[in-house]
């Protein structure tokens, strides 16, 4: 048996891989952990016949897991024992086996420490020990101040090479040390300790834990590095810091927490799309969206693929977001240890033709070694929904209403030209109850909105082999009315194993997780048959009990909805998602490591509408039952073999990486749609249908890389990286699918130059770095270089007499190829104090070509848009300020902690040859910013420019801009009324956290500047104020009346046609104009935290490890200079900002 | 150090074969999605190169104005319906045209999208080795993508003057090709209308597609009335009626699918979920929403104009209009609507057997008025007097007295008003053409204030004009 005198623990991991070795099968393997728990027992069995004590340890060792410390010197000395025990207890065996030995011991963790008999437990007095000759052997543990081990610390003799790693449990051993040596002791998070060892051989370290991040891990494309060794951009945030945040989506925990990516949320409500852009919009139309990889894992790149191709090519999702779900969707945030965002050319290159618009690292939580632990969170929450446009009441509405008929229609002559209410066009005034009141603002929005969430993890192990195992719950309920939800159930298991010889490391890790999510047909954004804007006085109910459609005939949407069918609609959406992620390296040599990553994603999205005969609305056009069923199912295999190698010569490490990438997709969705069934129980039933009729369609796609980068620096000074890759995409034609991506970065820490040290001592840490390379986009959909013939695409729309056409799906374009950015980067990053301040500043370029896009055509050809390369260049350039402080010095009882960071992007098209003659001529312009590829903010960016209100006709007027004598269509949407990019140019968050004892508080900030919102009455379709629907309680009595009216609002309209200099103005050009448009900031009140963690002395009565509760809220208040839209982030919204959520929570461990 | 080598060289050789696998390009093929084909292979099967005709047959259905929402908005830009409190037909009856709101005039887009079709057909038939495609089938499918082409040439033509003419799928060429003369358009019409005549047999085939020589002549009939060539009218109009395949059928059936004078109908593009479907016509719902409360209100009732037009005892007004009966007007007063098509998709009255209708693209008695006017025209009152009395006598009117020529001109034209209201924008076509769009239009109290003489033709949208430098926007606008 292995001794295990020889500074390492090696006994216990020989056992666990001669198990692995055995079994093979990941099946075996979980049933080995079970194995593994029972062997871990501490019911003995032995059996010693006049045996060295050191032979019985190792049989103790053998079967306890437990682990015996001692100087060997101390236990030569020992008597040789000899005993029988049957199921004893560790306690009972060591009690026998030390029974006349000169000796004591001690259990602390894992380990039972040897000593003299004649020493205290607590002191190990270190001089009755020292009386054997030099050298001796010195061990002790090394741990911060909480008490918490400090992994991989180097401990050395001073001048001298040798030395030791502590290990999970922060124990080191190290033979030979001479009485009076010094002792070094360093790590990357710990600050260095010199100690004295006075022949001592125990030593205890207590480290204190460095205040600045510059050390923690940093993960990078196919790797890891530090903050302060790294060469390119990265942007990281901890779990720590999103933890307990209650949002259903990592992202939303991200805003305003990185520099240089902007996310934002258009749409307000649970389950609702975020958008992420690092370092601006790089592409203009094609995946903008950056790279998701979760534990090394490429997921599927297009967020909400799957629900989004339902709409356009299989049918469904109608009631789903346009814009789709996010795979991130699926995933616990409370699951992920760190989030990293790669921006740079350095960062992203390795990534090649996908690191365009930056990479988002996702690492989950790791097994925690040693003593099995679990971890259990759960927390209750309520959302509400805040800055909801506030509407008129019944007395302002009816006023609005009486004023509008009297100020009548617009004449080529008259001025005032009242018009009488009919019951058709006036039920509110002639019909309706004149003192009935229903607040549809809130009936609408404002509905009870509990969350819960409750989530568990249980990891454990030894370096060997551990794992972890989590799973979680989500429930999150809308405030919008007939309460729709999402709900989410994740597991996730990773086990780690790693051979004797540390040659051999295995991985294999499982996500799951389920989505629910049900919809009702407005809250996702979906303006139409919207409530809130409904007459104040309109009432749901008949006064005989029965739905009230209004007069029903010339229903107005928006207007006097009754809502109330479509409590009786179905409409939900489950989706799977399985990872699947293996990972076997294995050290061929020495310095030279090789791997294989297979992993397997698979997503399967099920989309139900049922539209019963319960549902039908006199209201609605769809008269007939019909139940939709969509399904589609994506899946990928991803291969990527890679060698690493790794050198220390002399000051120089080297460090080198090639690789390789072999990714297959594929897609597959259906599309069934029974119409009118009989009864509305067979919605489900595809053989009932009258007709039935469905679509198909699956696609793939393939990608293959290589990839390769070298690293180097020189005494930690200066750092050098080069990266190169080499993709070939499906997506492009035969001659266009391979590209060539490259980066170099380099970096200069002159904080390691005597110099600094010398004579700016103050200065703790400098480094300069910039970084220069190319990144790719190949975000088109698939098949765009040739020409394809579709076969319905829908299950209702596309036949002739009954027989399906097929239509050319897309203008070929074979020349389609990789969009390439390259991109600068220059940096600095200063700490200061011992590095209780870091800042950290960045300037960047990007110039994008080739930019992939839908290219706009004339319709004359046929098509309105093909997807091609922007003949143009888009250039980005933008600085980014980081600052973390530690307010107070690290033994201070009060920690308060502070991150600002701050972000500038300026977007504009570089250049564009020929432009006057191009389909851009009238709307991009070289030196200015693109427009926005949202529609809805396109629209914002080249509206009429609004001057005033005409004191004597009450109709707005607007400017000739582009000065040909008169007010038309020309001085709208084309280059002349421009008026600024709706894209943020400036964001940034400031998060501070204070901690005392057990307390903990973080309050966050987040803002962002250059944006804009419309406040657009509802969203109606009529936006002219005056009709039959609720504008906004601002405009009561706040319009136009009569001749010399100086007010905020114009004259009111009723709907009843009248000439088009009047009518015009009104509805078509006032809507459309910066009238209603606010550019500004805000400032969003965006996270506050409480937490108390349990004290010591109490848990440990409790048995518990730790143990913390908290109280939070998220999105608490916005500000913003505008008054009417309360949340400038949610343009596309329902009238109201983001939800608030209240959060309370407890997370306990033992 | 040789053995450091030699213990390299696997991951060498490994690293060698990856890059190799990595970069052939063969790896990289992929197969086509399931729901499509090439263009290549649409043409080398019969069944591919059907596929293709009917998605040609949509876009004629869909876009043009003989399909759903054209007759409904030329009604309303003419002086046909109107609804006091309308929303749906709101710009169009006060025709409040502007460069913002064309893109609901069409058929701009909807008119090229056909025309690339039918070029797409043109381009690729010629050279279809299908088997079961025989070359008379060839011959047969040219000649209707010729007709459709000149058809959707004939309605941009009418809408917008002068027109970008591209003829072939070469997207290269024809993206920034601007205006061509009207002129040339028409002799392009012509043109492929009377290959497309010549190539078609005289036998009849199902009434939804362009199987005869009757219906691409039936159209150039129109071309040629509409262009004032009366006398090619008159005897494309000639050979039409003079080959007795059709017949005019009692006023209460000629919507039927039972008609006989039927020349060609448009079927349904879409499955609605409507147990009526396809057994009403797709473009009822503006014009007639019989029950149907969410479109009462917003669809287009008959003008009071056009119900004077009418004359006593017509049996089209008892047969083809209706009071709407329902009370949902107590204040505007009672409302008559198109009861041409009966049914609606929307409202689900099982429809009794033999009461089956048909959205009509061409039916016979538009080419006795073609004939009537053309004849007329060219001063052969009496022929004129004979073709306009089949239609009234057929209507229950007694025949016209002689006229002099220019009466005899308005009595037809008072005619077609009366026959085809509501119909394929006839009322429209017909104001625009006999150039008495201005002086009717500019008469009507809720169309004074907005109209102006160059409505007669439709503007171009912003986003058709941006991203086509070449194009100029329709004079006026």
């Amino acid at each position: 048996m292995q001794r295990t005198a020889n500074g390492k623990i090696l006994l216990y991991s020989k056992l666990k891989l001669l198990l692995i070795m055995k079994f093979t099968a990941i099946l075996i393997f979980v049933a080995c952990l079970q194995v593994s728990a029972r062997t871990y027992s501490q019911i003995l069995t032995l059996k010693f016949h006049n045996v060295k004590l050191e032979q019985a340890f190792s049989e103790i060792e053998k079967q306890s897991g437990y682990s015996f410390i001692y100087g060997r010197k101390l236990v030569s000395t020992a008597n040789p024992v000899s005993f029988e025990l049957k199921d004893a207890s560790l306690e009972t065996a060591l009690k026998t086996l030390f029974t006349n030995q000169p000796l004591s011991y001690k259990i602390s963790e894992k380990y039972i420490i040897v000593s003299g008999k004649n020493v205290t437990d607590s002191a190990l007095n270190v001089h009755q020990l020292a009386v054997v000759n030099p050298p001796i052997t010195v061990q002790g543990f090394i741990k911060d101040a909480k008490g918490n081990a400090v992994t991989g610390a180097y401990v050395k003799i001073k001048g001298m090479e040798t030395g030791a790693v502590t290990d999970d449990n922060g124990f080191y051993k190290l033979p030979n040390v001479n009485e009076n040596a010094i002792l070094v002791v360093s790590a990357v998070n710990i600050e260095p300790v010199e100690i004295r060892v006075n022949g001592k051989s125990v030593i205890n370290v207590t480290a204190t834990i460095k205040v600045s991040g510059l050390d923690e891990v940093q993960t990078i494309g196919y790797g890891t590095t530090t903050k302060r060794m790294n060469t390119g951009a990265v942007s990281t945030v901890k779990g720590a810091e999103i933890r307990d945040r209650p949002v259903a989506n990592v992202i939303q925990a991200l805003q305003g927490k990185m520099s240089g990516v902007s996310i934002t949320t258009p749409v307000s409500g649970v389950g609702s799309p975020v958008q992420m852009l690092v370092r601006g919009t790089n592409s203009i139309s094609s995946g903008v969206n950056p790279l998701i990889i979760i534990d090394g894992v490429i997921v599927n790149d297009i967020p909400g693929g799957l629900i989004i191709s339902g709409i356009t090519n299989a049918t469904g999702g109608s009631n789903t977001y346009a814009v789709g779900n996010s795979p991130l969707n699926y995933i616990n945030p409370n699951d992920i240890e760190s989030v990293d965002v790669l921006k740079d050319a350095d960062a992203t290159a390795i990534y090649g033709s996908r690191g365009t618009n930056g990479v988002l690292l996702i690492t989950t939580k790791k097994a925690s070694l040693g003593k099995t632990r679990v971890q259990f969170n759960t927390s209750y929450g309520w959302k509400q929904s805040i800055g909801v446009t506030k509407r008129m009441n019944t007395e302002q509405y009816l006023q609005m209403r009486k004023d509008a008929f009297a100020t009548g229609n617009m004449t080529a002559t008259s001025v005032i030209n009242p018009i009488t209410p009919t019951n058709q066009n006036a039920p509110d005034l002639l019909v309706w109850n004149q003192s009935a009141y229903t607040d549809y603002p809130k009936y609408e929005l404002n509905n009870a909105a509990p969350t819960y969430n409750g989530d568990i993890n249980i990891s454990g192990g030894t370096r060997a082999l551990n794992y972890i195992a989590a799973g979680s719950y989500y429930k999150m309920y809308d405030t919008y009315m007939f309460n729709p939800y999402q709900e989410r159930m994740t597991g996730r298991m990773q086990i780690n194993s790693s051979s004797a010889d540390n040659k051999l490391h295995l991985v294999l890790g499982s996500i799951f997780g389920i989505e629910n999510q049900t919809f009702t047909t407005t809250n996702l954004g979906n303006i139409l048959g919207t409530t809130n804007a409904n007459a104040p006085n309109f009432e749901l109910y008949k006064p005989d009990g029965s739905l009230n459609f209004g007069a029903g005939q010339g229903y107005i949407t928006g207007a006097y909805y009754n809502p109330l069918p479509n409590k009786n609609i179905t409409s939900k959406s489950k989706t799977d998602n399985l990872l699947l992620n293996g990972d076997i390296s294995y050290s061929i040599i020495k310095d030279l490591v090789a791997k294989v990553q297979i992993s397997y994603n698979s997503q399967s999205n099920g989309y139900h509408q049922l539209y019963p005969s319960t549902a039908v609305n006199v209201q609605n056009s769809i008269t007939l039952p019909y139940g939709l069923h969509t399904t589609n199912k994506f899946n990928s295999v991803n291969i990527e073999p890679q060698l690493s190698y790794a050198r220390q010569i002399s000051k120089a490490k080297i460090s080198a990486l090639a690789g390789a990438t072999f990714l297959d997709k594929k897609i597959e969705q259906t599309s069934v749609r029974v119409n009118n069934p009989g009864s509305d129980d067979l919605l489900y039933s595809f053989g009932s249908g009258n007709p039935t009729t469905a679509t198909s369609n699956n696609t793939e796609e393939k990608f293959h890389s290589v990839f390769a980068r070298l690293s180097a620096d020189w005494d930690k000074k200066y750092i050098a990286n080069f990266t190169f890759r080499r993709d070939g995409s499906s997506r492009f034609g035969p001659n266009n699918r391979y590209s060539n991506f490259g980066s170099a970065g380099l970096a200069w820490i002159f904080t390691n130059e005597s110099f600094f040290k010398d004579h700016l001592a103050f200065l703790s840490f400098g480094k300069l770095r910039a970084s220069y390379g190319t990144t790719g986009n190949n975000n088109i959909a698939d098949y765009q270089y040739l020409s394809l013939l579709q076969a319905p695409t829908n299950a209702v729309y596309g036949r002739y007499n009954g027989t399906p056409g097929l239509n050319p799906a897309n203008y070929a374009n074979p020349d389609v190829k990789w969009e390439t950015t390259t991109k600068q980067d220059i940096g600095i990053e200063l700490g200061f104090l011992k590095n209780r301040i870091l800042f950290n500043a960045t300037w960047y370029r990007s110039l994008s070509t080739d930019l992939l896009v839908q290219l706009p055509l004339p319709t004359q050809t046929g098509f309105a848009s093909y997807a091609g390369n922007f003949p143009g260049k888009v250039q980005n350039t933008g600085f980014e300020f980081d600052l973390t402080t530690h307010n107070l010095a690290p033994n201070n009882k009060v920690q308060w902690t502070t991150k600002f960071n701050i972000t500038n992007n300026k977007n504009i098209l570089k250049e564009f040859p020929g432009i006057e003659s191009s389909v851009y001529a009238l709307t991009y312009k070289v030196g200015r910013a693109l427009p926005s590829t949202n529609t809805y903010n396109a629209s914002m960016e080249m509206p009429f420019h609004f001057k005033q209100i005409d004191p004597a006709t009450g109709l707005p007027q607007f400017a000739d801009v582009n000065k040909d004598g008169i007010v038309n269509y020309n001085d709208a949407y084309t280059n002349a009324s421009w008026i600024g990019s709706a894209t943020p140019s400036l964001w940034g968050g400031l998060t501070n956290n204070i901690s005392y004892k057990g307390f903990s508080l973080d309050i966050f900030l987040q803002f962002s500047n250059g944006i804009f919102s419309k406040w657009n009455f509802g969203g109606l379709s009529q936006n002219a104020i005056g009709s039959i629907y609720n504008p906004s309680a601002d405009v009561a009595g706040n319009y136009w009346m009569q001749p010399g009216d100086v007010k905020k609002y114009p004259r009111l309209y009723t709907n009843v046609p009248g000439a088009a200099a009047y009518t015009n103005p009104l509805t078509q050009q006032y809507p459309f104009s910066d009238a209603l448009l606010y550019k500004g900031y805000y400032i969003r009140l965006k996270n506050v935290q409480l937490s108390y963690s349990l004290p010591a002395t109490l848990l440990s009565k409790i048995k518990f490890a730790s143990a913390l509760v908290y109280v939070g809220a998220e999105n608490i208040a916005v500000y913003t200079p505008q008054k009417l839209y309360k949340d400038p982030e949610t343009v596309l919204s329902r009238s109201a900002g983001l939800l608030r959520t209240l959060v309370t929570g407890i997370r306990i461990e033992f | 150090m040789k053995n450091i080598k030699s213990r390299f060289l696997p991951g060498i050789t490994i690293l060698f074969l990856l890059f190799t696998l990595a970069s052939c390009n063969k790896n990289l093929d992929i197969p086509l999605p399931t729901n499509s084909i090439t263009s290549v292979s649409a043409f080398s099967s019969k069944g591919g190169i059907d596929g293709l005709m009917t998605q040609m047959y949509i876009s004629f259905a869909d876009n043009l104005s003989a399909g759903v929402s054209m007759p409904g908005q030329a009604a309303a830009l003419a002086d046909d319906v109107y609804n006091p409190s309308s929303f749906l037909l709101q710009d169009y009856q006060v025709n409040n045209m502007t460069p913002l709101t064309a893109t609901s005039f069409i058929p701009w887009d909807g008119a090229y999208k056909a025309i690339y079709m039918a070029n797409m057909m043109l381009e690729g038939i010629p050279n279809a080795n299908a088997v079961g495609f025989a070359d008379t089938d060839k011959k047969q499918y040219m000649a209707a993508a010729k007709t459709v082409r000149a058809f959707a040439y004939f309605d941009l033509v009418r809408c917008y003057g002068d027109v970008p003419l591209l003829t072939s799928t070469n997207t290269e060429q024809n993206k920034l090709k601007g205006r061509t003369s009207k002129t040339d358009v028409y002799a392009q019409i012509e043109k492929d209308l009377t290959e497309a005549i010549t190539d078609l047999p005289a036998t009849l085939g199902a009434k939804y597609f362009i199987n005869n020589k009757y219906i691409p002549e039936a159209i150039l009939a129109n071309v040629y009335l509409t262009e004032g060539k009366w006398a090619a009218a008159e005897s494309a109009a000639t050979d039409i009626i003079g080959s007795n395949k059709y017949q005019l059928s009692n006023v209460a059936n000629v919507f039927l699918q039972t008609s006989t004078e039927t020349i060609m109908a448009i079927a349904y593009t879409t499955i609605f979920n409507s147990v009526n479907s396809p057994k009403t016509s797709p473009l009822s719902l503006l014009l007639w929403p019989a029950g149907s409360v969410s479109y009462e209100g917003i669809s287009g009732a008959l003008s009071p104009d056009l119900l004077n037009n009418f004359e006593k005892n017509d049996l089209r007004m008892t047969n083809w209009v209706k009071l709407s009966n329902t009370a949902a007007y107590p204040n505007d007063g009672n409302r008559m609507f198109s009861y041409k098509y009966k049914y609606n998709i929307a409202v689900n009255v099982p429809i009794p057997a033999g009461s089956e209708e048909e959205t009509k693209f061409i039916r016979l008695a538009e080419v006795y008025l073609i004939r009537a006017e053309a004849r007329a025209r060219q001063s052969n009152l009496d022929g004129a007097s004979s073709d306009l009395n089949v239609i009234r006598t057929r209507a229950g009117l007694p025949n016209i007295a002689s006229l002099a020529q220019a009466d005899m001109i308005n009595a037809v034209l008072k005619e077609r008003r009366a026959e085809l209201f509501c119909e394929n924008g006839s009322r429209w076509f017909d104001l625009v053409r006999t150039n008495t769009a201005n002086t009717v239009l500019s008469a009507i109290s809720y169309k004074s204030a907005n109209w102006k003489p160059y409505m007669v033709l439709f503007p171009l949208d912003q986003t058709t004009l941006s991203t086509n430098p070449n194009l100029t926007q329709t004079p006026g606008y």
